[in-house]
C-alpha cells in the first residue's frame, strides 16, 4: 500500500471544504437527480405501506397481471404474485427492509472500520503494524463464503444476524481509509495545538481527528450500501436471507426470477422488484461517484 | 523483488491457517451433520459412521489431522459425494471455473475500460452519464436477474444460444456475460476515475489551455491513467469472479467451484468446504501478489519491497 | 504505453489459451436418451443409496432376484429364474439363472446374494434402507447388533444357484421388495478390494462391477452420469437404448429450461411449483396419484400442544381445499388421514374434516377462548418455494380461524432436520414417501421413541397395536382381552382373530386371514394418529408429475394391473430399461 500523500497546499478550512464539495456536487446532474430520487424513494417506502389498503401479506387471486383485477375487484398496479399478494405493496415493504439492511450493515462496518483505523493510525508504530497486518490477512479471506457460512452456522435467523454478517467484512477498506486520514492529520498544527494544551488522547482522536476523516468515509459508504443490498439478494437467492413476514427486493426478485419461464411469463413479479432494486442501486452508485468526484476533485483515492 | 515475493508467499500459510480455523469452527457450530439423512439413523450406527469418517473427534483433533493431511497434499474424502476425494472434485471443477472466470474477466475489461475512458473524458456530459448508466447496471442487478433475462431473450425468444451446460464455447458465452456484468461496472468506474485524475494534471491542463489537439502523448497518459487503477482491482476481481460464480453456475448448470462451495456448505461436507476455501484463499493471495508485481512493472513510481 | 500494451497482450493470450485448452477435446457425442435427474447422486452403491435420482441409476446398473416390469411394475424373474413359496408364505426358495454374469465376467451366485444382503444389514455399512430386509428372521436384530452371527439370520445358500429366504411371517409384498435396489447384489471381491482404499471408491467408473442392463460409462460430478447398454446382460435384447445421459441439476428452473429446449427428453417433476398450473395444460404432461403424504408435525411435548383439543383444533382449522386448489393446483388430494389410498386390502379411517367453528370451540375448551393467551407459533419448513407458499397460506388460515399468531419460519435443510429431530419447533413441515405398498411403511413411525417419530407422540395403545401387527401376525397367541374394548373396531377385530386361529396352522388360509387382521390393526393405528390423538396434521397427498417428449416411450403414469386394469403408478417408478426413443 502506498501511503496517501496529502497535498500540502490543500487548506484546512473545515467548512469551506464541504461547501466546495457541495458546489461541485451540484454541478453533477446525475448525482443530484440520484439524490432527489433516493430521498423520494425513502419517503415512499416509509409512507406508501401505511396507505395501501390491502396488506402485503394478504393472499388472494394469484398471478393477476398489472391493472384492475376482475377476480379481486381491486386495482393491482403491479399485479399479484404466486399467492395473490399485491406486488406493489410488497415492493415498498421490501424496500424498507432492503434499505434498512443496506444502511445498518454499512453503519456497522463504518463504526468498526473507523474505530479500528483511527486506533491503528493514531497509536502508530508496532500497534499500527500489527493491526494493519491483520487487515491484510483478512483481505485474503473469501468473505462472501464466510458470510454464507456464518448464516448457515447461526441457524436462527432474524434481521440482526444478517446486519452483523454482512457488515462484518465490509469494514476493512474503511479502516484503511481512516487510518490514512489519521496519519495525514495527526501531525497538523491544530492537533499539535490540542496536544500542547494537554487535551486527553481520546478527546484529540474523537474531537479533532475523526471529524476530518469523515468525508472520504461517507463517500465510500455511499458505495457500500448498494453492494450490501446486492449481497443480501445473493443470500436471499440461496434461501439464507430475510424471513417472513419481512421481504426484501432481493427476495422478491429471486422469487420472480424463478417464475420467469418461456411458457408464459409472469414478467411483473420479476420486473417491478428488479426496477426498484436496480434503480435504487444505480442511484446510489451515481451519488457515490458524484460525491467522490466532489470531495476529491483530482480523483485521488485515499 | 524476489525477496518481496518470497515474503509475501510466506504469509500464505498463516492466512490459510486463520481462515481454515474460522471455517472449521463455523462448520462445527452449524446445526446438522454431514451424515444426517432424511430417515433417522440409529445413534449406534451414527457413531460407527462418525468413527469411520473421523468426525467423532473433537474440533481440535479433527483440525489437526486435517492439517496433517494437507501437508501430504491430501484434502481428504468428500463426505457427501461418496467415493470422491476433495482433490478429485476440485481438480475437475477448478479448470471449469477458471475458464469461465477468465473469459468473464476479459469481457469485463473489454466493456469496462472503454466505457470508463469515454465517461472520464467527457465528465458530466451525456456520454458520461450514458456510458456509466449502462455499465452500472451490472452492479445494480443481481446475477440471477440478469441471467434470467438473458435466458428468456437469447435462448427462448431469439433462439441464438444454448440454454446451458458445459462443453462447447457457445454454451460458455451467456454465463460469461452474466458473470462479467458487475466487474465491467467496477472497472468502468475505476477507469473513469483514473482518467479524471490524469485530465486534471497540470501538464494536460496546460496542453489543453494552449489549444493543442489531444496528441499521442496525451492519449498515452490517459490510457495509462485509465488502466492503472483497473490493474490493482484485477486481484480482488479475479478472486471474486471465481467465488461469485455460484449463481451463474446454478443458473446455467456449470459443474464448477461455486456449485461445490454452496452445496458443500449446505450439506455440511466439511472437507469439501475447507478444500474450496483453501483454493479460493490461495487464489486470492496469489492474484494479489501478481497484481502488485504487475503494478510495480507498470508504474515506475511504485517500488516494491521497501 | 508499450509496457501497458504488452501487459494486456500477455494477459489476453494467456486467457484465451486457457479457454482453448479447456475445449481442446471435442464435445462428447450425444446420448440416445437424456433425462433430468434432479440433484447429484450421493452414491451409486445400491446399499447406500436413497432417493429417486440414485434409484433410477441404481436399477439400471444392478438387478436383484427380480426386476420390475416397466409396464406393470410386477416383479419379473431377474437374477432368479424361478422361485417357490411355502404355503404359509414364510419360506422362499429362489433358483438363480445360470447365465447371469457380472460385468467383469464372473457368474452371479447365491453366495454373492448372501454376502450382499449381509453387507446391507451389517451395522457398519450403515445402510439407511437396511430395514427393507428386516422381514427376514433375525435380520433386524443383526442390524441392531443384538445378534453377531449371520448364520442365525433367515438367509442361506445351499448351493451356488439356490437362495433360501426365511421370513418372520408372510409378507404379501416380499417379492416386490426383491426388485428394490437395497436387495440388489454387489460384487464381493470388487467391493472388498476398493473399500480398503476408501469408502465408495468401488462405485467410480472403471472400478465398478455391475450386473444390470446398463454399464456405467462415465460420471462427471454436477454434470452427468452416462450409462451404456450392457451387451452381456442376460436379457440384453430387451434393452433398446444404447446410451443414456442422466443430467444432475439442483435448480428447478434450469431443469425446466433444459427440457423445454429439448436438451432433456424426460423431466420427472423438476420445475418451480409456481408454474404447475401452466405446465398442467401441456400435452406432454402426465400425472397420477402418488404414495406420498405431505403433513405437519406438531411438537407434542410443548405445554400448549399437550392438550389433544388444541392439536385437534389446529388440524380442523386448516382448509386443505384452498391449498390443493389455489397453491398446488395439480389435482392433489386433500389428506385427512396419513396413509395414502392405493394399498390393496387396506381402507383408512375417515379422519377429521375442516370445521373452523368446532376448532374455535375446542380451543376455548382447552383454555384459549378466541386464541387468547396462546403463545405465538413458529411454523418451521425447509427452504423450498412450495413449502413457503403452503406455510404462508396455513399461517393465515390459523390466524383467521383461531386468532393465533403463526409465524412461518424457513431454515435450510440441515438446520431444519436437526431442529425437527431435537424437537426445537412448534409446527414443522414434513413429507413421507411409502417404500412399498403396505400401511406399515407409514405407520411404523409413530411408535414411542421411533426414529422418525420426531413429535414426542407416545401412546402405549399404539405401541401395543404395532407389536401385534409386526410380531404376532400369524396369531399363535391371541391379543389380550382388554385390547378389544379399547378399540373402535374391537369386536370386528376379535371375530377376525378367532377366524384366523380356527384355521390350520401353517396353511395359506390362515396366513391370509391373519393378513386381514393385520390390516384392521393398522386401521385402528391410523385412527389413533388421525382422529383420536392427532400428533400430526395430514395436509395432502402428492401427485406424481412427469414431462415426457412425445417420442419417448417407457414413462408410464398408469401401469397395467394383474387383470389388465389401469392402475396409477403411485410410486412413480419408471425403470430405465423400459425406455425407448422413436426416431424424431
Amino acid at each position: 500500500m502506498t501511503a496517501p500523500g496529502a497535498p500540502p497546499e490543500e487548506p484546512v478550512k473545515g467548512k469551506s471544504l464541504w461547501q466546495d464539495a457541495l458546489r461541485r456536487l451540484r454541478r453533477n446532474r446525475a448525482a443530484v437527480a440520484s439524490a432527489v430520487f433516493l430521498a423520494l424513494l425513502v419517503v415512499a417506502c416509509i409512507v406508501v405501506p401505511m396507505f395501501v389498503d390491502y396488506q402485503f401479506q394478504q393472499t388472494g387471486a394469484k398471478f393477476q397481471p398489472p391493472g384492475y383485477s376482475e377476480r379481486t375487484g381491486k386495482l393491482h398496479l403491479f399485479g399479484t404474485d404466486e399467492l395473490g399478494r399485491d406486488v406493489l405493496a410488497r415492493c415498498f415493504y421490501g424496500g424498507r427492509i432492503s434499505l434498512l439492511i443496506g444502511i445498518v450493515a454499512t453503519l456497522v462496518a463504518i463504526v468498526i472500520g473507523t474505530l479500528y483505523g483511527a486506533i491503528s493510525g493514531y497509536a502508530g508504530r508496532r500497534v499500527d503494524d500489527v493491526m494493519m497486518r491483520i487487515v491484510d490477512i483478512l483481505y485474503g479471506v473469501p468473505y462472501m463464503l464466510i458470510v454464507l457460512l456464518i448464516m448457515v452456522a447461526i441457524g436462527k435467523r432474524g434481521l440482526v444476524p444478517l446486519f452483523g454478517a454482512l457488515g462484518l467484512f465490509q469494514w476493512l477498506t474503511t479502516a484503511r481509509i481512516v487510518r490514512g486520514q489519521v496519519l495525514t492529520f495527526k501531525n497538523r498544527e491544530f492537533v499539535q495545538a490540542a496536544r500542547t494544551i494537554g487535551a486527553p488522547r481520546m478527546r484529540i482522536l474523537f474531537r479533532h481527528l475523526l471529524p476530518n476523516t469523515m468525508g472520504p468515509v461517507i463517500v465510500y459508504s455511499t458505495l457500500m450500501v448498494p453492494s450490501v443490498i446486492l449481497q443480501e439478494a445473493f443470500l436471499s437467492y440461496l434461501g439464507l436471507g430475510v424471513q417472513q413476514p419481512h421481504t426484501s427486493w432481493g427476495l422478491l426478485a429471486s422469487d420472480g426470477a424463478r417464475a420467469i419461464n418461456p411458457i408464459e411469463t409472469y414478467w411483473w413479479i420479476l420486473v417491478f422488484p428488479a426496477i426498484f432494486l436496480g434503480s435504487t442501486l444505480l442511484a446510489l452508485n451515481f451519488l457515490g461517484d458524484g460525491l467522490r468526484d466532489a470531495f476529491d476533485p483530482k480523483g485521488r483515492r485515499a | 523483488m524476489l525477496r518481496y515475493i518470497l515474503v509475501r508467499l510466506l504469509w500464505l500459510p498463516l492466512i490459510l491457517l486463520v481462515i481454515l480455523g474460522i471455517t472449521t469452527w463455523l462448520m462445527r457450530i452449524a446445526p446438522g451433520s454431514p451424515f444426517a439423512a432424511e430417515k433417522s439413523i440409529d445413534p449406534q450406527i451414527m457413531q460407527q459412521i462418525e468413527r469411520k469418517w473421523g468426525t467423532n473427534k473433537t474440533g481440535w483433533q479433527w483440525f489437526g489431522s486435517y492439517l496433517a493431511g494437507i501437508a501430504r497434499g491430501d484434502l481428504g474424502p468428500s463426505f457427501k459425494v461418496q467415493g470422491r476425494t476433495v482433490n478429485d472434485l476440485l481438480g475437475s471443477a477448478l479448470p471449469v471455473s477458471l475458464t469461465l472466470g477468465l473469459l468473464a474477466l476479459f469481457l469485463a475489461l473489454l466493456v469496462g475500460v472503454p466505457a470508463g475512458f469515454l465517461a472520464g473524458l467527457r465528465q458530466n456530459s451525456i456520454w458520461d452519464y450514458g456510458s456509466m448508466a449502462i455499465a452500472l447496471v451490472g452492479i445494480s442487478l443481481p446475477a440471477f436477474v440478469i441471467g434470467a433475462f438473458l435466458i428468456v431473450w437469447l435462448v427462448f425468444h431469439w433462439d441464438v444460444l444454448p440454454v446451458g451446460g458445459w462443453g462447447t464455447i457457445d454454451k460458455l458465452l451467456m454465463p460469461a456475460v452474466t458473470l462479467s456484468a458487475p466487474f465491467a461496472a467496477v472497472i468502468a468506474r475505476l477507469a473513469r476515475a483514473g482518467v479524471l485524475e490524469v485530465v486534471h494534471e497540470d501538464y494536460i491542463r496546460t496542453a489543453k489551455a494552449k489549444g493543442l489537439p489531444k496528441g499521442e502523448i496525451v492519449l498515452k497518459h490517459l490510457v495509462r491513467g485509465a488502466i492503472l487503477p483497473v490493474v490493482s482491482y484485477l486481484a480482488p476481481a479475479a478472486a471474486a469472479i471465481l467465488t461469485g460464480s455460484f449463481v451463474v453456475e446454478k443458473l446455467f448448470r456449470i459443474p464448477g467451484m461455486g456449485m461445490h462451495f454452496v452445496n458443500s456448505a449446505l450439506n455440511r461436507d466439511y472437507s469439501l468446504v475447507l478444500g474450496v476455501v483453501i483454493v479460493y484463499a490461495t487464489l486470492l493471495v496469489l492474484f494479489n501478489l501478481v497484481v502488485d508485481v504487475a503494478y510495480g512493472f507498470l508504474d515506475p513510481r511504485v517500488r516494491l519491497g521497501k | 504505453m508499450r509496457k501497458t500494451l504488452l501487459f494486456c497482450a500477455i494477459v489476453l493470450t494467456a486467457g484465451f489459451g486457457v479457454v482453448a485448452f479447456a475445449f481442446r477435446k471435442s464435445a462428447i457425442p450425444p446420448a440416445d436418451f437424456t433425462f433430468t435427474n434432479g440433484t447429484e447422486p450421493k452414491s451409486l452403491d445400491p446399499h447406500i443409496m436413497t432417493g429417486q435420482p440414485e434409484g433410477r441409476i441404481g436399477l439400471a446398473l444392478f438387478e436383484g432376484l427380480t426386476y420390475w416390469d416397466p409396464e406393470t411394475l410386477e416383479p419379473k424373474p431377474g437374477m432368479a429364474e424361478r422361485w417357490e413359496e411355502s404355503p404359509d408364505g414364510r419360506v422362499w426358495t429362489f433358483h438363480l439363472r445360470r447365465n447371469a454374469r457380472w460385468s467383469n465376467g464372473d457368474p452371479v451366485t447365491a453366495r454373492d446374494f448372501v454376502w450382499s444382503w449381509q453387507r446391507a444389514l451389517a451395522p457398519e455399512t450403515a445402510s439407511e434402507y437396511s430395514y427393507m430386509l428386516w422381514d427376514l428372521v433375525n435380520a433386524q436384530q443383526f442390524t441392531e447388533g443384538k445378534i453377531r452371527d449371520f448364520a442365525q439370520v433367515g438367509l442361506a445358500a445351499p448351493d451356488d444357484h439356490t437362495l433360501r429366504v426365511t421370513l418372520r411371517t408372510r409378507v404379501p409384498y416380499f417379492l416386490d421388495l426383491t426388485a428394490f435396489y437395497t436387495l440388489c447384489p454387489v460384487h464381493p471381491a470388487t467391493v472388498e478390494k476398493w473399500e480398503k482404499i476408501g469408502t465408495g471408491q468401488w462405485t467410480l467408473p472403471g472400478n465398478i462391477v455391475t450386473n444390470g442392463p446398463f454399464l456405467l460409462d462415465f460420471w462427471v460430478v454436477n454434470d452427468r452420469i452416462r450409462l451404456r447398454r450392457n451387451p452381456d446382460y442376460w436379457n440384453a435384447e430387451s434393452i433398446r437404448l444404447e446410451v443414456i445421459d442422466a443430467l444432475s441439476m439442483d435448480d428447478v428452473t434450469a431443469s425446466l429450461n433444459f427440457y423445454l429446449r429439448g436438451e432433456s427428453d424426460w423431466n420427472p417433476g423438476y420445475w418451480p411449483a409456481s408454474l404447475n398450473t401452466l405446465i398442467m395444460d401441456r400435452p406432454d404432461f402426465t400425472r397420477t396419484e402418488s404414495f406420498f403424504t405431505y403433513y405437519y408435525r406438531i411438537n407434542n411435548t410443548l405445554p400448549q400442544f399437550k392438550d389433544v383439543r388444541v392439536r385437534k383444533a389446529f388440524s380442523i382449522a386448516i382448509d386443505r381445499k384452498e391449498i390443493v386448489e389455489n397453491v398446488l393446483g395439480l389435482g392433489e388430494k386433500e389428506a385427512f388421514t396419513y396413509v395414502p389410498p392405493g394399498v390393496p386390502g387396506y381402507e383408512s379411517p375417515k379422519g377429521l374434516e375442516y370445521d373452523p367453528a368446532q376448532a374455535r370451540r375446542l380451543l376455548a375448551e382447552a383454555g384459549y377462548p378466541g386464541g387468547r393467551g396462546f403463545p405465538s407459533v413458529k411454523l418451521l419448513f425447509n427452504t423450498h418455494e412450495a413449502h413457503e407458499q403452503i406455510a404462508t397460506v396455513i399461517a393465515r388460515q390459523l390466524r383467521e380461524n383461531l386468532q393465533i399468531e403463526v409465524q412461518p419460519y424457513r431454515e435450510e435443510w440441515q438446520a431444519y432436520q436437526s431442529h425437527t429431530r431435537t424437537l426445537e419447533y412448534d409446527l414443522a413441515r414434513a413429507g413421507w414417501i411409502g417404500d412399498y405398498l403396505d400401511p406399515n411403511t407409514f405407520l411404523d413411525m409413530w411408535i414411542t421413541d421411533g426414529g422418525n417419530n420426531q413429535t414426542g407422540y407416545s401412546n402405549p395403545l399404539y405401541d401395543r397395536l404395532y407389536r401385534i401387527a409386526k410380531d404376532t401376525p400369524l396369531f399363535v397367541a391371541a391379543p389380550e382381552e382388554d385390547l378389544y374394548r379399547l378399540l373402535v373396531e374391537g369386536e370386528n377385530l376379535r371375530s377376525l382373530v378367532d377366524e384366523a386361529r380356527s384355521l390350520p396352522d401353517g396353511s395359506r388360509e390362515r396366513a391370509l386371514a391373519a393378513g386381514r387382521v393385520r390390516m384392521l390393526v393398522f386401521k385402528e393405528m391410523e385412527r389413533l394418529v388421525c382422529e383420536i390423538d392427532v400428533p400430526i396434521i395430514p395436509l395432502y397427498f402428492y401427485v406424481t408429475k412427469n414431462l415426457v417428449k412425445p417420442w419417448v416411450e417407457g414413462c408410464h403414469p398408469y401401469i397395467r394391473g394383474p387383470n389388465g386394469e389401469k392402475l396409477p403408478n403411485v410410486r412413480d417408478i419408471h425403470p430405465l430399461r423400459g425406455f425407448h426413443v422413436r426416431p424424431h
